[in-house]
């Protein structure tokens, strides 16, 4: 059990970051294609709320803000400017997914199962949010990559 | 400026960042797609029963069939999950782990792949699942054999493998 437990203590919610930025771009992208993805039965509780562009230019938010927030760690002068744009950035993602997890859900019965991709991409951004840690906002005392170049990984064989 | 720095972290992040919660993310969503298939009602069947988002997973197998697959990546990646450390290093467990991931990264490409090419303009929401399908594939991509020590500071006992994390020390050893 004490295994299980550890097993994301070696993981970054970077991750999440990413993939939610990653899926938000094709998202944004794919609501930008000429014809109206919202018209169908899938997205009718979305298409209450916004149509095609209002929810690309959304996502497409989402995704520019995610990735500027993890570009801009070491870059922000202020220290407490820095920690509050952080957590409302990344709560206002979260939220954003699971409003829309939600939307999804409620389109229709039985429940689409496309949003237990998007129910799990929410999850990795609640998971970023809840373990917000500021020590990342420090300037590291060497340049980026010359650390990276300090910490890699010494190969060691397995017999 | 901004771009290397993405481009940077997510370098690092892809070559030394722990693969976890890609796995994590796999086994929750194929738990998810096989409760909702799993739900009365008909989601992948013929053209006028099933939606058109799912028609090219119709061609290739019933919704019951679906939920079997999508249960057994969900069970697999669960049972690797929780067992990988109490059997230690042996090739036909490095064998069955790389079999397991292959196996969820092909099915998450055909399930993403078929559902966005099934009608114009595509899902949008199939977009989680190419995110969904690409970690598989890092996940895939990444899997070696597990080392015995840690990789940094030769300890048996440390589990400190997490040299992504650029200047901040790490759990047990301290070392950056």
């Amino acid at each position: 059990m004490t295994n299980n437990r550890r097993c994301l203590e070696n993981a970054t919610p970077e991750l999440a970051v990413f993939a939610s930025a990653l899926a938000s771009i094709i998202w944004s992208a794919t609501l930008a294609l000429p014809g109206d993805s919202m018209a169908g039965p899938d997205f009718h509780y979305m298409n209450l709320f916004g149509g095609d562009r209002i929810w690309a230019i959304a996502f497409g938010a989402i995704a520019v803000l995610q990735l500027w927030r993890i570009a801009g760690r070491t870059q922000r002068e202020s220290y407490r400017f820095a920690v509050v744009t952080d957590l409302l950035i990344s709560f206002v993602a979260a939220g954003v997914w699971t409003f829309v997890t939600g939307l999804c859900l409620l389109n229709s019965w039985p429940p689409s199962p496309y949003a237990g991709s998007t129910a799990v991409l929410a999850a990795g951004l609640w998971w970023d949010f809840l373990e917000y840690n500021p020590q990342h906002l420090r300037k590291p005392k060497a340049k980026p990559a010359e650390l990276i170049h300090e910490t890699e990984p010494k190969r060691v064989a397995v017999k | 400026m901004t771009a290397m720095i993405i481009s940077e972290r997510l370098s690092t992040l892809g070559r030394y960042g722990d693969t976890t919660p890609a796995t994590i993310a796999s086994i929750m969503s194929s738990f998810l797609w096989a409760m909702c298939l799993a739900f009365p009602g008909t989601l992948i069947g013929p053209v006028g029963v099933g939606r058109p988002t799912y028609k090219h997973m119709y061609e290739v197998a019933d919704e019951p069939t679906w939920i079997v697959i999508f249960s057994s990546i969900f069970l697999l990646q669960l049972w690797r999950i929780f067992c990988h450390q109490k059997v230690g290093n042996r090739l036909y467990v490095y064998l069955l782990e790389i079999g397991i991931k292959g196996w969820a990264a092909i099915i998450w490409t055909f399930i993403a792949l078929a559902c966005m090419i099934a009608q114009y303009p595509p899902a949008a929401a199939m977009s989680d699942a190419i995110v969904i399908a690409g970690l598989c594939w890092w996940d895939f991509l990444r899997c070696e054999p597990r080392p015995e020590r840690c990789t940094n500071c030769f300890n048996r006992n440390c589990r400190s493998s997490c040299p992504y994390v650029i200047g901040a020390a790490c759990h047990d050893s301290g070392h950056t």
